[in-house]
């Protein structure tokens, strides 16, 4: 016969199940629609021997951030509607195609999906495949917001039916990998016209067993791209492609030569044709040499061999060290943010458009060849060594089909001193063609989440100056 | 009470609650997300309330009672076995403990709830009956059959129950 205290002893092993409350706090926020959540993020794990890119993907997101807002902000014109939140799961959206996103005064799709960043990690059947000590959080359903560029408030919300672990935006849809059980599903999600509604529908591609690496998918939404882990012990390599139809579910995949095996895939983007896919490729995985290189791979070639792709651009060059590289859809222009660590294989800092110092820069280079020009420095903050800690830029928000207009994430590091406090601040501009504005409203969502735009999902994210006390 | 503040002060504890009332790690996701998703939303009357966390454990008790997704629930526990099943622990999946927690899994969701109310927060049977809306003798009766389900013998005790785990 048990008594009480059997009783008692049982329940209080059930705490162990109880979420986490940075991460439920963070879903909360979201969802109900308040402005992004200033917490301190600490979950993550230890990133050894990965480029940044991949810590981007997977390190934790520190500490609370601030918006530049003392500016002149943009005149963006768009519809807006009120957040409904979707819980139509539909038949996949067979032979209905679906019509771009409208577009603000600027050019700029109207909308965007987020992720919370401090969310993402976690892989089906097991721990994080970013390292060891992140404990499971497979949710059974995750909300995500659609947010309107105009604002930076949010238009729509979708549940989704699992644990998100990677979201991307074709010209007028959004999508996602959610994770159910042992296997990740893929979704499509439209904006519902005029009453900003969402509907969802699960994508007829087979679900895959494999942690999910990156996705990506094509101008028109018909062909959906993503990258799988490949484990090695401790080691995890994302080295398999496969490119799906969103119409039938038929697939291509590309898998790493055995000679290569040590090589990884990075961020991808499609082409305007929705025929050849972009990418960055480590090799050795995980490591930014001259062997790391911006690829372009044929989708429509037969082959399975992921490195009959052509090499575009080493993530080492003239200009620096890159961490990787986000191509424009019309394939003519390349984009970087100069990071030249200490073992910059060029042995210093590189240089571009004559200037020797542009770390932290963007640099555009010409697919083709030739000369790279610095196409924006971040000012530095004055009278103050957090420069050398970096004001910086990080990779490419949004890219408009000709490269003319660029959407770019700042940052400003200001350590502290007698003087004052520690400060990270992260705004967002617009580059257009010369001209430089200020987008404050999005640039706490550009700390704290990956946004899914069309053509790129941004993964970046600040490293934050430890808080004043 | 601002969200902050409550946030910092009893979220840690209302999380307990709920994964001790849900069991499971997905059903206390669910079921903290859903209640909190709401309580953000209204927090300027919450707020306001003398007790804004004793209030939102009420919302996550009746969230809890009025659960009726059964096959989404059905979806978590598969989801809970394959975690099992990948990561096996033979000592603990055969010990006592686990034994009585399958059995409380099975109970009647208001006898579970009187149990964790009892037995995990350690409130007394008349702050029972408040939260569930009914009288102490039909909390001693859902405890009681309960207890009895799960062959559990009760200490006799005068008086209100002990408070060995009260977190506010």
């Amino acid at each position: 016969m048990r008594d009480e205290e059997d009783l008692r002893a049982a329940l209080r092993t059930l705490e162990r199940h109880a979420p986490d409350a940075e991460a439920t706090l963070a879903a909360v926020r979201t969802t109900a629609g308040a402005a992004p959540a200033r917490l301190v993020w600490h979950r993550g794990a230890a990133l050894t021997g990965r480029p940044r890119g991949w810590a981007r993907t997977f390190a934790p997101l520190a500490a609370a951030a601030s918006v530049v807002a003392v500016v002149t902000g943009v005149a963006l014109v768009v519809r807006m509607t009120g957040p409904v939140m979707a819980r139509h799961e539909g038949k996949p959206p067979v032979s209905q195609p679906v019509r771009p996103f409208p577009t603000t005064a600027d050019g700029i799709p109207a909308f965007f999906m987020l992720y919370p960043a401090a969310l993402h990690s976690v892989q089906p059947n097991g721990p994080s495949v970013g390292g060891p000590g992140v404990p499971p959080l497979m949710r059974s359903y995750e909300i995500l917001p659609i947010m309107a560029t105009a604002t930076g408030r949010k238009v729509a919300q979708v549940r989704l039916p699992g644990y998100v672990t990677a979201i991307a935006a074709s010209s007028g849809a959004f999508f996602a990998a959610v994770v159910r059980g042992p296997r990740a599903w893929f979704y499509e999600v439209r904006l519902t016209a005029g009453r900003g509604g969402t509907t969802t529908a699960r994508l007829p591609i087979p679900a895959d067993t494999a942690p999910i690496g990156r996705l990506a998918v094509s101008p028109d939404g018909t062909r959906l791209a993503y990258s799988t882990y490949v484990r090695h012990g401790q080691q995890n390599d994302v080295q398999n492609l496969v490119v799906a139809s969103t119409a039938n579910g038929a697939e291509h995949r590309w898998q790493t030569p055995a000679r290569d095996s040590g090589g990884s895939i990075g961020s991808m983007t499609w082409l305007a044709d929705g025929r050849t896919l972009a990418f960055n490729w480590y090799r050795p995985a995980g490591e930014v040499t001259t062997e790391s290189s911006l690829r372009l791979l044929d989708t429509i070639s037969p082959g399975h061999n992921l490195l009959a792709s052509r090499q575009v651009l080493p993530l080492i060059n003239q200009a620096g060290a890159f961490d990787d590289y986000t191509i424009s859809p019309d394939g003519k222009t390349v984009f970087g943010i100069v990071t030249c660590p200490r073992r910059c294989a060029t042995g210093g800092p590189g240089t571009a458009g004559g200037h020797p110092d542009v770390r932290g820069s963007l640099i555009q280079f010409p697919a083709a060849g030739g000369a790279p020009v610095v196409r924006y420095t971040e000012p530095r903050l004055p009278g103050t060594p957090g420069n050398v800690v970096g004001s910086k830029c990080g990779d490419p928000l949004w890219i408009s089909a000709s490269a003319r207009t660029v959407l770019l994430p700042c940052y400003q590091h200001r350590p502290r001193t007698a003087a004052h406090y520690s400060l990270s601040t992260v705004h967002v501009v617009l580059l257009d063609n010369g001209r430089v504005r200020q987008v404050p409203w999005l640039g706490d969502l550009a700390d704290m989440f990956f946004i899914a735009f069309p053509g790129i999902t941004s993964y970046d994210w600040v490293p934050h100056l430890p808080p004043s006390p | 009470m601002t969200f902050e503040e409550f946030a910092s002060a009893h979220l840690a504890a209302v999380l307990r609650f709920a994964a001790v009332l849900a069991g499971d790690r997905a059903a206390a996701d669910d079921l903290a997300q859903e209640v909190l998703i709401r309580a953000y939303s209204r927090w300027d009357r919450i707020g306001g309330l003398e007790r804004p966390e004793f209030y939102v454990r009420k919302m996550i008790l009746n969230e809890f009672l009025s659960w009726r997704r059964r096959s989404a629930r059905q979806a978590r526990r598969d989801l809970l076995a394959e975690r099992a099943s990948a990561v096996p622990d033979h000592a603990q999946a055969y010990s006592e403990r686990e034994a009585l927690l399958g059995e409380l899994s099975k109970l009647p969701r208001r006898q579970r709830a009187v149990l964790v109310l009892r037995y995990y927060e350690g409130r007394p049977d008349t702050e029972i009956a408040q939260l569930l809306g009914c009288s102490p003798g039909t909390v001693r009766g859902y405890a009681s059959r309960a207890l009895a389900a799960l062959r559990v013998e009760m200490t006799p005790r005068p008086g209100a129950a002990l408070r060995t785990k009260v977190e506010s």
